[in-house]
């Protein structure tokens, strides 16, 4: 299929909380029996059997269901830390994650800002559990399972620019009903995951939310380029230093400082020598 | 004697950690962590790998102190310093290997590449680093065992190992705080700063001094010669200095970031900076500006515990314990956790005792130091094997061995089921629900219509019978008349409502308890003791005692009042009218039951008294020892 920039928008305002959508990911992507694990820590949270889920927000009027999943962001930390490279952002827009070279490291369970990525603490040889855009499904030209499940075209699938037009489009034609806001266009530098609603989302469990526009990876990658630069200076400072050393004690013992000394370099502060120790014992 | 029991214990702790292992390779991690989604790094990251290799600081510290400054001074530290930071990176890459969810793939990094990773670049310098060490220490190894034409290519290399460590060093132990910089959502404040990577490399120096300080006073306090003062004071002076720049540089970011308030702020997280500051900061800056601790054995191994620990504190805190806050998570490592940890830090010490015993790594202990020692202890380790592996000549080594292995059947012992037989999640006990015949009455009114036990209502034996629900929705073995066809027309929602108790289901379980709608069934602030009315009206049968008419909402509207059935509630002679139905819709806490029930009558009743009567609707009108009360504060009761 033709490389687009993959999307999915949900209006909060049409989801009804049926978790049809819950159901279609469990079963697409074949996930286990969900069991009241120790880690498990909020009943319907997302775990390593439950890729999205539907979360209940209380309101004065009446409940509103928020789905929670991968954010599928622009400019994905989990992918900026994977030590091995074993989560991607595919030029179409999913994430995906290799387990074949996965190394269990979990880092990006805790570098993601919005807390998704789940662990099968269950197995001897544990996975990082995510939704995966339905990859296989979309790369086939078919559309994500939650989507194809919604009866309320709650979610919808589509071109990220195409679905930001609609959420505009939606929130101007209403403006009453929405907050004149898209949850993921510009958060940590924009997500392929959008939210339109009538209430304000948090959308982690976080004690303060996420307004930051600046892309996470940005964080360490501005210091970890350096890192190059510190290792050879680093490295040369050391060296200039110990010449340095080495040529003024040379000076100061004067005419010892024959070209034996010289040529030999290091051996002669070898820690072999015990002479020099055994006198720091006596002293 | 000492010597002795040193190893003794370091056997024992040692051996918890093997049958630990067994079960975690087994079972996977999560059998043996208390590791959650939202707490994913624990004791194994932040102790075994971020503090650790802190503290292994000391080899390039020294290396570069005595090699590059050329400072003759810490010639005698510097090989335990060498083999110190070698078995922390030894430590740390065994920790890494237990900790990663699949093991096996710890060599990954070699050839899986991903050099955005802070995590690859750390990983790669410790690989690199670890080779460094091992030549540096190869140094000492070659010399005992003579092998002169390796040993003079190692000298000559020296001075490009000892530049390659330190600026391998340098990389990684700033990376370990950049790994940091990405967690700014997890991390409090007062911890999270852009200069996480200067502040760990700065501190590193500072704790890799008094690390080495500790292990060469407690291995020269173990074979009891003197150790080597001046070296350790100089060492002490030098973390001084090095500390008071953590600490400048430390405060100075948070005062220059705008956090200053957070210090003082009262709060888990202040408290927990406190008193981190003050172990590896305050205490140990002013105890090693003073020449006479600096001199002290005693003084400089309690001064560098005292570092360590906060330093390792520090770590501890940036890679989790200071993001409990803000995930609102809780973490605290199992004791499986504790037993890896310090049985590979026991190991560890066996490894540097054997070395310092073998390998001459203090040239202030010498040959006839540890042969002293030995003999305090009774022991005989002239064949090294024996302090390994265990040979049937010497009482010690089947002593540790015993100790060895007591220790692994104790700890299979205390196993957890999780860990033995693997991981699986408790179910909530519930009864499935039971169908009995009922008798569904319409009476016309507001309620749809009642049900109630087919026996109960023997007197309408004309009327129709259908089936019902009983469900034990509490979890308590009592089973009540469930109406779900009343309760689909009362939720929000209607039919499309059956979210409402469907969908707050827990795992294996398919309906929220009673309770989680009814919240005043248990409400711990309630002065009605809903249970103990319960058990007195016997059980199940007791409802309708209260709750008259079976089927209708049990609700407060349409419950009796307490006086009906304890008329003692009301003093003699009250004027209180128990029988209004006004009084009944009431909030049954003890002060607003006292100020309903009490209070609205008085009120009404002041209306209708003479002038010399008008104080009744104040407390102090009857209970002339209180205070008058104003009119905002009667308004604010009401």
């Amino acid at each position: 299929m033709s490389v687009r920039n993959l999307a999915i928008l949900t209006d909060v305002t049409r989801c009804t909380g049926c978790e049809s959508c819950v159901v279609a990911c469990q079963q697409a992507n074949g996930l286990p029996a969900e069991k009241p694990w120790r880690w498990v820590r909020q009943i319907d949270d997302l775990s390593s059997a439950r890729w999205t889920t539907i979360r209940a927000v209380p309101q004065d009027d009446c409940t509103r269901y928020v789905r929670r999943q991968c954010r599928h962001c622009l400019d994905p930390e989990c992918v900026s830390v994977c030590i091995v490279g074993a989560l991607k952002k595919t030029p179409e827009g999913p994430v995906t994650y290799d387990r074949d070279i996965c190394i269990g490291c979990r880092y990006c369970l805790i570098a993601c800002p919005w807390e998704i990525p789940r662990y099968s603490w269950e197995d001897t040889v544990p996975y990082v559990q995510k939704c995966d855009f339905c990859f296989s499904r979309v790369v086939d030209g078919r559309v994500p399972a939650c989507v194809e499940a919604c009866p309320t075209e709650a979610t919808v699938f589509g071109d990220r620019d195409e679905l930001l037009a609609e959420a505009h489009r939606r929130i101007a034609a209403e403006p009453d009903k929405y907050i004149d806001k898209v949850w993921g266009e510009t958060e940590v530098g924009g997500t392929s995951v959008l939210y339109i609603s009538d209430v304000d989302l948090n959308l982690t469990d976080l004690e303060v939310g996420i307004s930051s526009e600046e892309p996470m990876p940005h964080r360490t990658t501005k210091i970890l380029h350096r890192m190059p630069t510190v290792f050879i200076g680093m490295a040369a400072l050391m060296g200039g230093v110990h010449w340095v050393i080495r040529r003024r004690q040379e000076l100061m013992t004067g005419a010892a400082a024959t070209a034996k000394t010289g040529s030999t370099d290091g051996t002669t502060e070898s820690p072999a020598n015990e002479e020099s120790s055994a006198e720091e014992n006596n002293a | 004697m000492k010597l002795r029991i040193t190893k003794t214990i370091l056997w024992l702790v040692a051996g918890l950690a093997p049958a630990v292992l067994v079960m975690r390779v087994i079972h996977g991690p999560g059998s043996v962590t208390a590791l959650t989604d939202i707490i994913p790094w624990g004791l194994w990251k932040g102790g075994g790998v971020v503090a650790l290799v802190a503290i292994g600081g000391a080899g390039f510290t020294v290396a570069m102190l005595v090699y590059i400054f050329n400072c003759q001074l810490f010639k005698p530290v510097v090989r335990g310093a060498v083999l110190l930071a070698l078995l922390c990176y030894s430590s740390v890459g065994l920790g890494l290997t237990v900790d990663i969810g699949i093991w096996w793939r710890i060599v990954f990094p070699v050839w899986h590449w991903q050099v955005h990773s802070v995590l690859f670049e750390v990983a790669w310098c410790i690989m690199l680093y670890l080779v460094v060490l091992s030549l540096e220490f190869s140094h000492t190894v070659l010399a005992r065992i003579g092998w002169q034409r390796m040993l003079s290519v190692i000298e000559k290399l020296t001075m490009v190992i000892v530049i390659a460590g330190i600026s391998l060093s340098t990389l990684h132990q700033s990376s370990l705080g950049t790994l940091f910089l990405a967690t700014p959502f997890r991390l409090h404040p007062l911890w999270h700063t852009d200069f996480l990577p200067l502040l760990f490399f700065i501190s590193a120096i500072g704790i890799g001094c008094l690390t080495i300080s500790v292990a060469t006073l407690f291995v020269h306090w173990l074979y009891e010669k003197a150790a080597p003062m001046r070296a350790v004071s100089g060492l002490g002076a030098i973390a001084a200095v090095t500390m008071t720049l953590y600490g400048i540089l430390r405060f100075a970011d948070i005062i220059a970031s705008g956090k200053a308030g957070l210090l003082v702020n009262p709060s888990w997280d202040a408290a927990n900076f406190w008193f981190e500051i003050l172990l590896s900061v305050v205490i140990p800056v002013a105890l090693l500006s003073q020449k006479r601790f600096r001199v002290s054995p005693a003084a400089m191994f309690w001064i560098g515990v005292g570092a360590t620990v906060g330093l390792t504190l520090n770590r501890v805190n940036v890679s989790g314990l200071a993001t409990l806050s803000l995930t609102r998570a809780t973490y605290m490592p199992s004791w499986t956790e504790w037993a890896v940890s310090a049985g590979i830090l026991a190991a560890a010490g066996l490894i540097y005792l054997f070395c310092v015993e073998n390998l001459g790594l203090f040239a202030t202990i010498g040959a006839e130091g540890v042969r002293r020692a030995r003999a305090a202890g009774s022991l005989d380790l002239s064949d090294w094997r024996t302090t390994f592996f265990g040979a049937h000549r010497h009482g010690e080594a089947r002593l540790y061995s015993l100790v060895f292995v007591a220790a692994i059947a104790g700890s299979f012992a205390c196993l957890s089921n999780d860990a033995v037989f693997g991981v699986e999640p408790v179910s909530t006990k519930t009864s499935g629900p039971r169908r009995v015949q009922v008798v569904k009455q319409n009476h016309g009114c507001s309620a749809p219509f009642t049900v109630a036990l087919r026996d109960d209502v023997a007197a309408n034996s004309g009327a129709a019978t259908s089936m019902a629900l009983m469900v034990d929705g509490n979890r308590n073995g009592r089973y009540v008349l469930f109406d779900h066809e009343a309760h689909l027309t009362r939720v929000e929602g209607g039919s499309t409502g059956c979210a409402r108790c469907h969908h707050m289901n827990k795992p294996l379980d398919s309906a929220p308890g009673c309770f989680e709608c009814h919240r005043d069934e248990y409400l711990a602030v309630d002065l009605f003791d809903h249970q103990i009315h319960e058990n007195h009206t016997g059980g199940n049968h007791g409802c309708i005692r209260c709750h008259a008419g079976a089927g209708s909402p049990r609700t407060r509207a349409n419950t009796p009042d307490c006086t009906s059935c304890h008329p003692n509630m009301r003093p003699a002679n009250t004027r209180v009218r128990v029988d209004d139905p006004t009084m009944r819709d009431r909030p049954s806490g003890y002060m607003q039951a006292m100020h309903g029930l009490c209070i609205t009558c008085h009120q009404e009743r002041k209306e209708t008294l003479p002038a010399e009567r008008q104080g009744i609707d104040q407390c102090a009108g009857c209970h002339g020892d209180l205070p008058a009360i104003s009119e905002a504060v009667w308004q604010s009761w009401l």
